[in-house]
């Protein structure tokens, strides 16, 4: 070895010190060459973000893109450099980056984050992500229960997705709910959808804000191509309308609801020709959570003071973990070489009621002790239900006949 | 709307068994879709009522007491009172027409018949006229019919 093959060491002991160049990372390669020829403005916010004081520099997936970027298929010192332009992403065979600073263009570290399937890639043997991308739940309902059942079936692979709530986030929501306080005040469905993005940055995410019983002939068409819907509402009357137009289309329905201070809930799997929400609940059902005393008061008496209930984070949790659970497997009914298919089995109820605590209606259980035996809380029980062969949405002939029955004139005798 | 409009026509047919004067306007999905009835109670005063029925069955529907205009004991307008649990009325209507509490939407389900709401809005006017006559709240006399 000879002194010329030596590197030459700048220790940055002489002269001013060098700029230090941030790291990028790139999320999606498939993403972000979608961005191939976007202009880019200095000053407007998004597409670049930079993390721990620009130790790391964020360029955001196309669904939240805004046009900070300039997106090149050629490096940026074989282009007219303009002012404004302050970071140059090169997509070709590979990513590379470069940064303005100091006056000069210096290259960045870039780490392509993989894409989505390597990213679900502890799924494998479990669920191939590529099974479940292209399958679409819509979740309706996006309160504490709603964001965790989305939360964790985009985790789980899924990849599309159709939002639906009619609400802004409060300060009240935070404490169990998904989105934190950086997302008060916006609308569920848009921080949800930045929430899903940001597991999975090609989901492919709808959103409908209103309300779904009001608002009926407008919320029904984007259900179309739906393969589940998840109704994580707090009423019956948007129950109902989810219950329906799954049975009219043959599209699984998964409900579930926490009771009174979520000492417990239930969670229901209406599936095709399976018994549906009408068939299991006459009168109502169960007393449920007051979730908010806003959606209660539409039907309570002014003179007696509604409030919105307490419950804890994670009484609600089991109840939307099951949920997301039940959907998962509905979504991969068939598909029986994978591992998780053995769940098809299990969990063939309709109805499956869980207890938190001995308390309310579960005040009557045993103590969980140590036995497999009697009603206990913290375990699951399924129920067995057919259909009602009245039901007004399972069997609307047989319902309907019954009331032109009682609509005809009786004999009566002189 | 197929499948409402014919369910509609089918309980209009049973509403007319015992109600004679009722229908159902707009049944093909105009703006104003209803039931408007026309009650008699027993004391042969009549009661003109409208039933929006746009959310029907998936919600419990309104009935609102479009004529006479309603008063209490004490000559205030029941539609003044809000929602009252005492006088078993839900807010009224945006042209102040009182509603009647008969189903509570939580205990609403989507097989009950507006035959069966109509025969719950009889019994509060009942109640409502044993109001007018002694002065003690609906919801008293409710709980002895």
């Amino acid at each position: 070895m000879n002194d010329d093959d030596l590197p030459y060491v700048d220790f940055g002991s002489s002269g001013a010190p060098k700029a230090v160049c941030t790291s990028a990372l790139v999320i999606g390669h498939e993403a972000l060459a979608l961005w191939r020829g976007v202009a880019s403005r200095e000053g407007q916010a998004g597409a670049a973000t930079s993390h721990d004081d620009g130790d790391v520099w964020m360029l955001e997936s196309p669904a939240q893109r805004s046009e900070q970027v300039w997106v090149s298929s050629v490096s940026p010192k074989e282009r007219e450099v303009r002012d404004s332009i302050t970071r140059w992403v090169q997509i070709d065979a590979q990513v590379r980056s470069w940064c303005w600073m100091g006056g000069e263009w210096l290259e960045e570290s870039v780490v392509v984050a993989p894409s989505p399937d390597a990213v679900f890639d502890r799924n494998r043997g479990l669920i191939e992500s590529s099974r479940l991308k292209e399958k679409c739940v819509a979740i309706v309902g996006l309160g504490s229960g709603g964001s965790m059942i989305a939360s964790h079936l985009v985790r789980a692979g899924v990849g599309r997705f159709v939002l639906v709530d009619r609400d802004r986030l409060e300060v009240h929501n935070v404490g169990r709910h998904v989105c934190g306080l950086d997302d008060l005040g916006r609308r569920k469905t848009r921080a949800m959808r930045d929430h899903i993005l940001s597991r999975n940055p090609v989901a492919d995410v709808r959103i409908f804000e209103g309300d779904i019983v009001t608002e009926r002939d407008r919320f029904l068409p984007i259900l179309e191509g739906c393969d589940a819907i998840v109704g994580a509402t707090d009423n019956n009357a948007s129950r109902r309308v989810i219950n329906r137009y799954a049975v009219e289309n043959g599209v699984p329905a998964i409900f579930g609801r926490a009771y009174v201070r979520a000492c417990g809930g239930d969670a229901i799997a209406v599936r095709p020709n399976g018994p549906c929400y009408n068939c299991l609940f006459q009168g109502g059902g169960p007393e449920e959570e007051v979730s908010s005393a806003s959606s209660e008061q539409a039907s309570a008496y002014a003179d007696v003071e509604v409030v919105a209930e307490p419950g804890l984070a994670m009484d609600v949790a089991p109840i939307a973990l099951f949920c997301a659970r039940l959907t998962l497997a509905e979504l991969t009914r068939g598909m029986d070489d994978l591992s998780i298919a053995t769940l098809n089995e299990d969990l063939e109820a309709a109805l499956y009621l869980w207890g938190n605590r001995r308390d309310g209606q579960f005040s009557g259980w045993k103590p969980l002790g140590f036995s497999p035996s009697g009603l206990r809380v913290q375990r699951w029980y399924g129920m067995r239900a057919a259909v009602r062969p009245d039901c007004d949405v399972c069997r609307p002939e047989a319902f309907l006949a019954s009331l032109r029955e009682r609509a005809e004139p009786q004999d009566t005798n002189p | 709307m197929s499948d409402k409009r014919v369910r509609l026509g089918v309980e209009e047919q049973l509403l007319r068994k015992y109600f004679p004067s009722v229908r159902i306007q707009d049944k093909d999905g105009g703006p104003n879709l209803g039931l408007v009835g026309r009650i008699h109670s027993n004391s042969g005063t009549v009661y003109t009522l409208f039933c929006p029925l746009q959310e029907f069955p998936e919600r419990s529907p309104p009935v609102y007491v479009i004529d006479p205009k309603l008063r209490c004991y004490d000559g205030k307008l029941v539609s003044d009172l809000g929602s009252s649990n005492a006088m078993h009325v839900l807010a009224p209507s945006d042209h102040g027409h009182p509603q009647i509490c008969h189903y509570n939407d939580r205990y609403w389900e989507s097989k009950l018949t507006l035959y069966k709401v109509l025969l719950k809005c009889r019994i509060w006017l009942e109640a409502y006229e044993c109001h007018l006559r002694e002065g003690k709240p609906v919801d008293h006399y409710l709980s002895h019919m």
